[in-house]
């Protein structure tokens, strides 16, 4: 049996440095993660209050009615101001759809998708698709519900979830 | 041999008496950097979030404004102070005007005519809390961007 002080001492030696070792390893798998999310959280959120915002306005502008479809191509990526970014992948799209409840039923049509940035997220309308037209709510005959719906990521914002495969994207809409 | 073994021993376990607060304070700056770092990177946030809220709560308020260019431009430059917790500066705002085919219309006779787009810009210049790597630096400006359009009849100037 090892005698109690020669083992205590080498207790002492194993421990030496242990300190360092342990910052390392907290520094690399909790606190830099937890950096990364806090930036890309961060920075997606205020991305999403600018696509909200971009969202409301392409909305109502649209049911305006004030702004023809060549106009709102023209003006929305004026307006998108950052969002209109020129990096490659960055970008989306601005879907605007008219759904009405006429007494056939419903129908919809819809705009042209309008392009915001450079590449980025594509999507279809969840209301207003080929064949298939879902209301936000049930209307009543004569009814028209205006929708805008935008579709917009920003890949160099995603470090920490695009890695997990989770990243959609921003995802926006409005009904008027 | 002067001492004795038990002697020995003692002295050597002296030498060791503190390492680990010498060891602790060594980790503090790198630790301290990486807290400051987080607060900063938060705090940036809080601020370019904030600013953004504000810029759109002042587009809002112009965009139903039915007065003149210059009484909006004043409206939007204290709606845009107060949502931003006096974050930004009246100097740092800027309020612009766009016809629909988004040309500028500062220069027009009534530059908020409905139906044009308004446009409200926000600078914070941001230093860092941390005391560290900043010097001989310039701030980081923050940068916020609204735009929408004027749906209010404006009055005449």
């Amino acid at each position: 049996m090892r005698p109690p002080i020669q083992y205590a001492r080498l207790q002492e030696r194993f421990r030496r440095g242990s300190a360092l070792i342990e910052f390392t390893l907290v520094g690399t798998f909790i606190f830099l993660p937890l950096l990364a999310g806090l930036a890309s959280v961060g920075m997606n959120m205020v991305t999403a209050m600018q696509a909200a915002n971009l969202n409301t306005t392409a909305g109502q502008m649209f049911s305006s009615g004030q702004w023809d479809a060549g106009q709102l191509q023209t003006m929305l990526p004026a307006m998108a101001g950052t969002l209109n970014s020129t990096s490659p992948g960055v970008g989306g799209v601005v879907i605007l759809s008219e759904i009405q409840n006429t007494s056939n039923g419903y129908t919809c049509t819809q705009l042209t998708p309008i392009t915001i940035g450079n590449g980025g997220a594509t999507g279809a309308s969840k209301y207003c698709q080929a064949g298939a037209v879902n209301p936000p709510f049930n209307m009543v005959v004569g009814q028209t519900a205006f929708i805008a719906e935008t579709y917009y990521i920003n890949p160099n914002l995603a470090w920490v979830f695009a890695r997990a495969g989770t990243s959609n994207g921003i995802y926006e809409v409005a009904v008027f | 041999m002067i001492f004795g073994r038990r002697a020995h021993r003692r002295l050597q376990y002296g030498s060791r008496r503190g390492s680990e607060f010498v060891e602790g304070m060594i980790m503090m700056l790198p630790f301290l950097a990486l807290v400051f770092i987080i607060i900063d990177a938060s705090y940036g946030l809080f601020i370019n979030a904030t600013l953004q809220y504000a810029v759109q709560a002042g587009v809002t308020a112009a965009s139903t404004d039915s007065d003149t260019a210059v009484n909006v431009q004043a409206l939007v430059t204290s709606t845009v102070i107060t949502q931003s917790l006096n974050l930004a500066q009246p100097g740092n705002i800027v309020v612009s005007f766009y016809t629909p085919d988004m040309n500028p219309a500062g220069g027009n006779a009534v530059p908020n005519q409905t139906g044009n787009v308004v446009e409200v810009n926000v600078t914070y210049p941001f230093s860092p809390l941390a005391p560290l790597f900043r010097e001989g630096l310039p701030p980081i400006t923050l940068t916020a961007t609204a735009a929408t359009v004027l749906t209010a009849p404006p009055v005449a100037n």
